[in-house]
């Protein structure tokens, strides 16, 4: 069963709803597709049934005629950074004070990104948080409980607040990363679009796994206000008025080109991207996201490597 | 369906109040916090400004709810059954004046009936009563027959006004029993030799010149005063003087004394003045007319306080009217009348008042929930943060 957005994003400890959504994402998967991929060799062993077949060592049977199946030693894991979002537009839909509680881009992108970060702790890889709110938060990825309880206290302290600069967070995280790493960007990227393509290009480049989670919630993809609207831009505080009616179409249209602008871009780049929409379970959004990356290039020239 | 408040749908007025809602609460936009205006593309300012109804099944489910609110008040009642139940109660008068085969009769209207009942008494007041108890508790196109001989202080409009209003009044006649004459002693000596009439009260062997038959009692006493008074009416003088006799117990005798007047004639001082003071109590003028208000009930002495009058009035003109003894036709047919249908209050009939406010309510839940899945974006979105 799936969990409710509503109520994980409702859990006050963040560990708990980390830890929560990733054990129930784990359902049915058999391994970590963000597990390290820095290992390196250890030692032959005979082959046995059920051996994977990639870490067969093919030159040894031509050579000897003999099975054998490389073992490795992780000596290394992954750094990873989230990259969390916490401009005042992440703070969408607030709370309307009557029946369910609605769950905010902050919220949902919170319990994502300490999911991501508890999983990757927990595997023993080192995690580390770049945000902005207000300040900078810049928590630098280290292994350990401890950390990621502190990484996480850290998190949940967060309050969405000002304007994105989604750019210069993850400049900042590729930075923090002084070898190659993971950069998990968890963002509705209503940003400088130039800007963060080039320092999205610009982490792939450095040989970053860069991964984008595009937050939208569902009234912001519908635009159900009815009548005349005075729109208030909760990161400008721009205003502009007009008939939600008659600029509905337009409005989506145009919101679906940007997601389909963003999309591309992720493509173009080798990103991993996925929409992450505030009405779909969390642990639904970590277990696709997971699967997926187990059929990702990226993942698999990261286990050729280790194999080499 | 019947509406016992019409005066309720007044209230429809009140549908103007959700529409005037609708159309103000669009002239001012709300401020909504967004994420971005960046996809939003501003509309001219003239289009708001226009009036318009926006989310017309909200508003139809408003106005539906004032409606059903307006029809529940103006007390709606199904009705069960278009006809109405015809009910006819028979009081018949088994006192002993009436004839006796009296039960017999068949009523006109009872073969189509719905139920036909009958209550035999004596006393016919105790008989309204107790037939006015039933109909109160069976409403319905209802007529009461009352058969009697109507004589004097048996029934009076004030009986008949215990009978529901819409109940109606048939009123049969049937002959006084005929029996044989009784004899009245206290009359009996009395004879009137000046006007060569006799009239001779008592024993048979003395070949009365005038027969009354009647039974004991006051009504007896008022058929002889008459028989008596035209036994001496001079025919030849013509000239009327009217005296009514009226017994202490006679039921028309407050009233009658409340609405008389000093006599004012000199024949009335002289009828006054040449009766026993013993039996004659005053002489009054009622309508005009001399009225004898007697001392006591007694034949004996009404008979002798008549037997004084008459020679006095013979002196002058004759007695030409006395108090009859039975109710007049005239009068019973100004008490008859005909049968309407019952009120709708006492009708057989469905309260539907509370299927529309349950409506209503229903209606009222199913805004609530249209409010909160269309409540726009201002409220979904609102940031209160």
């Amino acid at each position: 069963m799936s969990l409710d957005p509503a109520v994980v994003a409702a859990i006050e400890d963040l560990e708990f709803a980390a830890r929560r959504i990733v054990e129930s994402a784990r359902t049915g998967l058999h391994r970590s597709p963000l597990h390290g991929f820095n290992a390196e060799f250890h030692q032959y062993r005979a082959y046995r049934p059920g051996d994977d077949l990639r870490h067969l060592d093919w030159k040894l049977l031509a050579r000897t005629d003999r099975l054998y199946t490389r073992q490795f030693r992780e000596t290394t894991s992954l750094d990873a950074v989230v990259v969390l979002d916490a401009s005042a537009s992440m703070d969408f839909p607030g709370p309307n004070g009557r029946g369910k509680p609605a769950v905010s881009k902050f919220r949902y992108a919170v319990a994502i990104g300490a999911a991501l970060a508890w999983l990757i702790s927990s595997q023993g890889d080192a995690v580390g948080l770049v945000s902005a709110a207000g300040s900078d938060v810049v928590v630098p990825p280290r292994r350990g409980r401890a950390h990621l309880r502190a990484l996480l206290a850290r998190m949940a302290k967060l309050t969405p607040s000002g304007s994105a600069g989604i750019a210069g967070l993850t400049r900042r995280a590729a930075d923090l990363l002084r070898k190659r790493g993971a950069l998990l960007v968890i963002s509705d990227f209503y940003d400088d679009e130039d800007a963060a393509r080039r320092e999205m290009a610009h982490a792939v480049r450095r040989g970053h796994d860069v991964t984008m989670l595009q937050t939208v919630a569902p009234q912001e993809i519908q635009l159900d206000a009815r009548g005349a609207v005075r729109f208030a831009d909760l990161e400008t505080g721009a205003e502009i008025t007009l008939d939600a009616d008659a600029a509905r179409l337009d409005y989506r249209a145009a919101l679906a080109a940007f997601l389909e602008r963003t999309r591309a871009l992720a493509g173009a780049h080798g990103i991993d991207y996925r929409l992450a929409q505030t009405s779909t379970p969390p642990d639904d959004l970590l277990r696709h996201y997971l699967l997926r990356r187990g059929s990702l290039p990226m993942a698999a020239a990261a286990s050729a490597k280790a194999g080499r | 369906m019947i509406w016992t408040n019409p005066l309720a749908w007044l209230g429809l007025a009140a549908i103007a109040v959700p529409l005037l809602v609708h159309l103000l609460s669009r002239q001012t936009s709300r401020a909504v916090p967004f994420p971005t205006l960046r996809f939003l593309r501003a509309t001219p300012v003239v289009n708001l400004r226009r009036r318009r109804v926006s989310d017309i099944p909200l508003l139809l489910v408003r106005a539906a709810i004032v409606a059903l609110a307006v029809a529940a008040l103006a007390q709606p009642h199904l009705t069960i059954s278009s006809a109405p139940d015809a009910n006819h109660i028979a009081i018949i008068d088994t006192s002993a004046s009436v004839a006796r085969n009296s039960s017999r009769l068949i009523f006109p209207g009872s073969e189509t009936a719905t139920r036909m009942i009958t209550i035999e008494r004596k006393d016919l007041r105790g008989a309204l009563a107790e037939a006015a108890t039933w109909l109160r508790a069976h409403p319905g196109r209802n007529t009461v027959l009352v058969v009697s001989d109507f004589r004097r202080g048996t029934l009076d409009a004030a009986r008949f006004a215990t009978l529901p209003a819409e109940t109606g009044i048939s009123l049969l006649r049937v002959p006084t029993l005929t029996e044989p004459p009784a004899r009245i002693s206290g009359v009996s000596s009395w004879s009137i030799e000046g006007l060569r009439t006799r009239a001779t009260w008592g024993g048979a062997e003395d070949a009365p010149d005038i027969e009354v038959a009647a039974r004991a009692g006051d009504a007896a006493i008022a058929a002889a005063i008459k028989a008596a008074a035209l036994a001496t009416a001079p025919a030849a003088t013509g000239q009327l003087r009217p005296v009514t006799f009226v017994m202490p117990a006679s039921p028309q005798r407050a009233t009658l004394l409340a609405s008389s007047s000093p006599a004012n004639e000199p024949w009335m001082f002289a009828l006054f003045a040449a009766m026993d003071a013993r039996r004659v109590e005053s002489v009054r003028v009622v309508d005009g007319r001399a009225t004898v208000f007697l001392e006591s009930d007694d034949p004996a002495t009404a008979a002798a306080a008549i037997g004084e009058a008459i020679p006095a009035l013979a002196l002058g003109p004759p007695v030409q009217e006395l108090e009859p003894m039975m109710i007049p036709d005239e009068e019973l047919r100004r008490l008859e009348r005909a049968p309407q249908p019952p009120s709708v209050a006492e009708r057989p009939s469905v309260w539907m008042g509370r299927w529309f406010w349950i409506t209503a309510l229903l209606l009222l839940a199913v805004e609530g929930l249209m409010r909160r899945t269309r409540a726009p974006a201002s409220e979904a979105h609102a940031h209160a943060a």
